[in-house]
């Protein structure tokens, strides 16, 4: 059973890291997670929507809509990291580096202080 | 499943409401295409498992507001106030217009039922008729 994501500053992280690789829709993203997880983690399409459009907002990632299918009716809608997309991405694994670092730390030096 | 899809899709475009409505509807734009694209690849699927992958209507109105920026949301929740205050004001309006018709209507009516016209025969009238006998019988 796959752990559902929700913190949003994770799945900004997850979601920009993935379109480094190159563009991708919004379903994409969400099998990548699930695939190169294995399936531990899930990102929800609900969720996962509104910060992707957040982040283009905010010019993190550009979109780009493309028809698709024979009669061309349905369209998709792909993600591309832009730069300054690259340089939040950057922050945000140095943020997330360092929570886990300092939540690291909290366990250890919790453990040590019980045994003394 | 169509049944419970459509009932799914309303759930969650109605959960959408704080955002512009350009932007929900690229939201459930996206939402429907990638349920689609789901739905091709797992025929079977039902209807909880829709849930399970793209969230339920609520889950995805709890990450719709953490996404949101308190100014939109304020915009938003502005914007629904005022629309609220007229549907009233435009409510309120006709209910007086009713009332204000409707006491027309009465006092018309009070007018019409208790009036009655008064015939005065003045002496000067009194005497004997010398006319037509018919034309009194007709009065």
């Amino acid at each position: 059973m796959a752990h559902i994501i929700y913190d949003k500053s994770i799945i900004e992280m997850l979601a920009l890291f993935l379109l480094q690789k190159g563009e991708l829709y919004a379903y994409d993203i969400m099998r990548k997670i699930g695939a190169l997880s294995g399936n531990a983690l899930a990102v929800q399409g609900g969720t996962l929507y509104p910060i992707l459009y957040k982040l283009t907002e905010k010019g993190f990632v550009t979109d780009r809509v493309e028809v698709i299918g024979r009669r061309g009716r349905m369209t998709r809608v792909y993600y591309r990291i832009t730069p300054e997309g690259e340089d939040y991405l950057r922050s945000l694994i140095a943020t997330h580096r360092l929570v886990q670092q300092g939540i690291a730390d909290v366990f250890q030096n919790g453990e040590t202080e019980d045994r003394a | 499943m169509t049944r419970e899809l459509k009932k799914y899709y309303r759930t969650v475009r109605k959960k959408l409401f704080m955002f512009p409505r350009k932007k929900r509807n690229a939201i459930f734009e996206e939402l429907q295409r990638d349920v689609s694209a789901y739905l091709e690849e797992n025929p079977k699927a039902t209807i909880q498992e829709v849930k399970d992958v793209f969230g339920t209507p609520a889950g995805i109105a709890e990450s719709s507001l953490t996404s949101c920026s308190a100014e939109n949301l304020e915009k938003q929740v502005r914007l629904r106030r005022r629309m609220l205050i007229l549907i009233l004001a435009v409510i309120a309006a006709f209910l007086l217009a009713v009332l204000i018709l409707q006491t027309i209507f009465i006092i018309d009516h009070h007018i019409f039922v208790h009036s009655h016209a008064e015939v005065v025969v003045s002496p000067a009238m009194s005497g004997t008729y010398e006319g037509d006998p018919s034309a009194i019988a007709t009065y």
